[in-house]
């Protein structure tokens, strides 16, 4: 056992609770020297909520914290960089319109009035660069590299702070594979130099290529702590699925049938800035089918979702039903060609947050007048608290305000709203986001009857779990293309990860 | 047109440069407000504010320096007001400036009444003379339009370019960026959001309050209601065409300035044209260079939009 | 049935937008006694005069609704436009256009013969004037993207000069720049007061623009715009399309104010017809909450702050810009209200 003093971080018994939801349930860790640990667990494990504590944004309700083997109190970020922690963080803190140097000058102890030194810090860029073998342009504006570019442009900032202990949360998540690899020899390099890694993770494969000691995280609880060697696949899922997790194959799911709903060739469209990120991308529809469509994030799929449900053009390409051509139609037509949409914004695109159910409830609803022309907010009234009761919303009535559910609630309501028009085709993103488990089951269940009534459905997802479970057919979108197209059952998760990763089936 | 001799041009850019001098101050300060991410729509009203206590100021001293700080601190005082809701209390930023405009309207109008009496028209004070700097002065037509200037005017100058150094060469200028750009990454890098708001609000009142003290005591020497006509919002107009740096702005202010100048001139040389069209014309212009120069630009990404320390 | 009613309008919600409204008036009114004292007069001398006196008489109180039907007007246009989060702050170039169009109906050698319908046909070229000018600014924001807000400020004064050109050059008769009296003027409800039908219409329209904002599906895309674009572009609602026309409907309202002025108050087309009523009108909306009844309430109390300035200015000295003041100071106290009571809510939300 070793003494204390020869951890960089130890923590002991964190405990937090968001309102009724424990977080973190009495969770310890011990990061070394020259380690690199990794944390691995699903979505909503905690991992999150736990690197908050550590990074000083939320305070533990009780537990300790131990750097160097000196206990200290975190109370910002700023006070965690001072005792040289350091955070990558899945959104960048960098200032898109500077360059790198800039962005370093702005975290450095210079006073304000200072007069740039470009030289004096790029000498010190250069030596790290050298020293951890990272490779990055230091002059280009932040927002022209490649998101992998700007993650070591972040790294990079820890290091110019002299942050001896790196938290890197979903690094690779954004990454292809050999820019992951790249990283991972930065890992490497880090902490041969003495400097210690926490990696979060619900990769498996990376975490057993990269770690040193693997911490598993299961609904907020440690339910696993092991060197990386002695570790193998079937163990650490065991420990990941903890209790409560997703039961795959639980549905009855009727055979899609023949006729075609929708078919789209050639898509193409351009992102806000101008990015394209749709490079022909060709679907079927067929009438009682969930086709779920796996990528990494960021590979098109947001503006695919958008095309689909008609709120977005495409730049190329065609959009059909077996009634009409519906490319570069509005979105109205969409809507009342029954093409029901789930966006995987809730709170501003989903409803608007200020408004009552209610008048949320008349957002993507076509017959709301009645014969005098004026809203019948009667007729509109019964069926929202109809519609609210099939679907188990729980609110207060139909006048709450939407902003006050609970995300599972109010995902429940939009399905409500969508399914309750009758939709021929229904596209959804990222439909179970920040759910609880409960409340993800069942939104799968509400999909799977929908696709039973022969409604076609299109799931955009990066749970593979989730698309194993609901999909007939799982596409895989890669760099605004799909590359391919597998049955779940005549497929495994490896495969399909090699393929988002851009490898050919 | 033999009117449009040498002579005559050089007396109407020497006069455009001094129209131009308000705008130059008020755009310097517009500049920092907006790159701090905080619209500047509320500058019509401290430059109201500034006119009137430069005046009252350099009347009851006798002294036009004392008149001109005291106008730059009025303004600086009372853009305490928007700079206290809309960035503190985060509330919709053009609302807020727009309801100040109107309290110093009203204010500017009941204290001149107050001060002053209702009919009588007010006592001009002298205005600052021209003080030529040697030898440069001496360059023909250019010495004579931007070597043969008041203090006042060669102050508006310095403060653009000392502003324009500020932010393009030291930290000072980075973090400004950085807290108009995304101010949750400034925020982490140790600035105090708030309190930078605040101050590049109070700084750009301090010059709003200078374009005012320049309106009164630069050119005209009294104070009238409602002085200021729009130049605040043209301050807004030429920021946006200067791509947020005073430099660029001081040369769209010697534009509109000239443009000013014209119509002045016109006027007095009896244009067969409609002196209410003159008088018009720059806001016609500000209208067109909105259009044409206001598309395709890149502001700063947080204009405008409060920040809430609390939200994710 | 009145338990219902109750029960609906008087939630929690509406209880604390009133008290903050009252409160924001209240302190307001504090505030600006220090003014008066300022001034050297009586702050209760002063109030009474500007609150009270103009409903000692029905000729007083006329003049305050020669000032609540523009109020109104204007009141009700910006709200379409702050529906969905665009602000209309050309109501004055709006205002003056509405006016020439009633002008020159009036004045044309036909409005005699008309009688009360030139006031029909000049209602409609009002409309149509301040509904074209709005629609100028709105075409420059959905051409060039540019900023509504200096774009209609800069309107105002292009305006402003427009107007003053005319009745210089083109509508002058006798020594002063003003054009001819028009034909026919609306109609008084009572001899002895100079308050006339156009509050009536005025108010028929507040029922309208509640019926059009809160009844029907385009109001309600309206006010989706306004809560979030996204959810708007989600709801099959074109953004550009919606501030088009909440642009050129606030310009409608702004000209039909513009039309009252000339119809029922100047009689012709004279400098300051507009008489800041562009910017009053926003105060109304923002004090009224956006709400038809608070509207009509706000417009009615900012009338009687404007024309007992008057009487106050008369009686005690104080100059009318108080007016001006106090408005201001209503709407900046009821922001604060705002903020702070959303503030608690979310504090008690956290805890």
């Amino acid at each position: 056992m070793a003494t204390r003093e020869q951890y960089l971080l130890e923590l002991q018994g964190i405990s937090k609770s968001f309102k009724a939801v424990k977080a973190n349930d009495n969770i310890s860790l011990k990061l070394a020297k020259g380690e690199i640990l990794a944390l691995l667990g699903e979505n909503g494990a905690g991992k999150s909520t736990l690197m908050n504590i550590i990074y000083g944004i939320y305070r533990p309700d009780s537990g300790k914290i131990f750097i160097n083997g000196r206990q200290v109190k975190i109370n910002s970020p700023k006070e965690a960089m001072s005792f040289g922690i350091g955070m990558v963080h899945q959104h960048f803190m960098l200032i898109d319109r500077f360059n790198a140097i800039e962005n370093m000058i702005l975290i450095s102890e210079d006073t304000s009035l200072s007069v740039l030194n470009r030289k004096k810090v790029r000498i010190r860029l250069e030596e790290l660069k050298n020293q951890y073998n990272i490779d990055v342009d230091l002059d280009c504006p932040v927002e022209q590299l490649s998101i992998s570019m700007q993650q070591k442009v972040e790294i990079l900032k820890l290091l110019y702070r002299g942050a001896d202990i790196l938290i890197l949360d979903e690094p690779t998540a954004v990454l292809l594979p050999a820019e992951a690899e790249s990283l991972f020899r930065i890992m490497r390099n880090m902490t041969s130099m003495g400097k210690g890694v926490i990696f979060i993770s619900h990769k498996m494969d990376e975490v057993l290529e990269i770690s040193d000691r693997i911490n598993v995280l299961s609904l907020g609880k440690v339910t696993g702590e092991m060197k990386t060697a002695d570790a193998d696949k079937n163990t650490l899922i065991t420990m990941m699925s903890g209790e409560d997790a997703l039961h795959v194959d639980a549905f009855e799911k009727k055979a899609p049938e023949e006729d075609v709903l929708m078919e789209c060739e050639g898509l193409e469209a351009y992102d806000e800035r101008h990015v394209k990120t749709l490079n022909g991308v060709s679907l079927k529809v067929h009438k009682g089918e969930i086709i779920g469509i796996a990528g990494v994030e960021g590979n098109g799929q947001e503006e695919l979702a958008q095309i689909l449900a008609g709120t977005k053009y495409a730049s190329g390409g065609t959009i059909k039903t077996p009634n009409m051509d519906l490319s570069h139609r509005s979105t109205r037509r969409f809507m009342a060609e029954k093409i029901g949409y789930i966006p995987s914004d809730r709170n501003t695109t989903g409803t608007v947050s200020d408004f009552s159910l209610l008048q949320n409830w008349l957002l993507r609803k076509k017959e709301v007048t009645g014969k005098d022309g004026l809203l019948d907010t009667k007729r509109m009234r019964a069926e929202c608290i109809e519609g609210m009761k099939i679907f188990d919303v729980r609110a207060k009535d139909e006048n709450t305000r939407s902003s006050t559910l609970s995300g599972g609630n109010l995902q429940k309501f939009i399905l409500a709203r969508e399914i309750g028009n009758a939709p021929r085709i229904l596209v959804c993103s990222y439909p179970t986001r920040g759910l609880d488990v409960k409340a993800a089951r069942y939104v799968h269940n509400c999909l799977i009857e929908a696709k039973n009534n022969g409604t076609g459905i299109i799931v955009i997802s990066s749970d593979l779990e989730e698309l194993f479970a609901i999909s007939d057919r799982i596409a895989v979108l890669h760099r605004g293309k799909v590359i391919g197209e597998k049955k779940p059952e005549e497929t495994t998760a490896k495969e399909i990860v090699y393929m988002m990763m851009g490898g050919n089936a | 047109m033999d009117i449009f001799n040498l002579t005559f041009m050089s007396a109407l850019f020497a006069s455009g440069v001094r129209q131009a001098v308000p705008l130059i101050f008020g755009s310097t300060g517009d500049c920092v407000s907006e790159k701090s991410g905080v619209l500047g729509i509320g500058i019509e009203g401290e430059m109201l504010f500034g006119a009137l206590f430069a005046y009252i100021a350099a009347l009851k001293t006798g002294s036009l320096w004392a008149g001109v700080l005291c106008g730059g601190l009025a303004g600086m005082v009372s853009a305490l007001i928007p700079a206290l809701w809309a960035v503190l209390l985060q509330q919709d930023q053009s609302i807020t400036c727009i309801m100040f405009n109107i309290f110093a309207a009203g204010f500017t109008n009941f204290i001149n009444r107050i001060v002053f009496g209702t009919n009588i028209a007010n006592i001009p004070v002298p205005t600052f003379s021209n003080i030529p700097i040697p030898l440069l002065s001496k360059i023909p037509f250019v010495g004579e339009v931007f070597f043969n200037q008041s203090l006042l005017t060669y102050l508006s100058f310095v403060s653009a370019f000392v502003t324009f150094f500020v932010m393009k060469k030291t930290k000072l200028g980075l973090q400004l960026t950085s807290v108009g750009e995304d101010p949750r990454v400034a925020q982490a890098s140790g600035i105090n959001v708030y309190r930078f708001r605040i101050l590049c609000f109070m700084f750009c009142g301090f010059m709003a309050g200078l374009a005012g003290a320049s309106l009164t005591l630069g050119s005209i020497g009294t104070f009238t209601e409602g002085i200021t006509s729009g130049r605040g919002f043209i301050c807004l107009t030429i920021v946006i065409l200067a791509r947020w740096n005073p430099l660029i702005a001081i040369l769209a202010s010697l534009g509109f300035g000239s443009v000013e100048a014209l119509q002045i001139r016109l006027q007095v040389l009896g244009s067969s044209l409609p002196y209410q069209f003159l008088i018009a014309l720059p806001y016609l212009i500000t209208v067109v260079v909105l259009a044409i120069g206001g598309s395709n630009l890149r502001s700063p990404k947080k204009l405008g939009v409060p920040f809430d320390k609390e939200s994710r | 049935m009145i338990e219902n009613l109750l029960e609906k309008y008087l939630n929690a919600d509406l209880l604390k937008k009133l008290g903050i409204m009252l409160a924001s008036v209240a302190a307001a009114i504090l505030v600006g006694s220090i003014f008066v004292l300022m001034s050297g007069a009586d702050p209760l001398e002063a109030y009474y005069y500007m609150i009270f006196k103009p409903f000692s008489s029905v000729t007083s109180l006329g003049e305050v609704f020669i000032y609540f039907t523009p109020l109104l007007l204007v009141g009700l246009g910006v709200c379409f436009t702050f529906h969905c989060k665009l602000s209309n702050l050309g109501g004055e170039g709006q205002i003056l256009f509405g006016a020439l169009g009633m002008t020159l109906i009036g004045i044309s050698p036909a409005a005699k013969a008309l009688g009360p319908f030139s006031l029909v046909l000049g209602a409609l070229a009002g409309i149509l004037f301040g509904t074209l000018y709005a629609a100028l600014a709105a075409w420059f924001r959905a051409l060039f993207n540019a900023s509504e807000i200096v774009i209609t400020l800069m309107l105002n004064y292009i305006a402003e000069q427009f107007i003053s050109y005319i009745i210089f050059y083109h509508l002058k008769t006798g020594a002063e720049p003003q054009s001819a009296r028009i034909a026919f003027s609306i109609p008084k409800i009572f001899p002895n007061s100079r308050i006339n039908y156009g509050v009536i219409a005025a108010l028929i329209l507040a029922f309208v623009y509640y019926i059009v904002v809160y009844r029907t599906k385009f109001g309600y895309n309206l006010r989706t715009l306004g809560g979030s674009r996204k959810a708007a572009k989600y709801g099959g609602v074109s953004a550009k399309r919606y501030y088009f026309y909440a642009m050129m409907i606030s310009g409608a309202f702004c000209g039909l104010a513009g039309m009252m002025q000339v119809a029922g108050n100047t009689g012709r087309l004279m400098s300051g017809v507009a008489a800041d009523f562009g910017f009053g009108g926003i105060v109304v909306a923002l004090l009224g909450n956006l709400h038809p009844a608070g509207v009509v309430i706000a417009a009615f109390f900012m009338a009687l702050v404007s024309a007992g300035a008057v009487t106050m200015q008369v009686k005690t000295g104080i100059p009318t810009s108080f007016a001006s003041i106090l408005e201001a100071l209503i709407v900046l106290f009821i922001l604060l209200g705002m903020a702070l009571s959303s503030r608690i809510d979310n504090r008690k939300k956290v805890k």
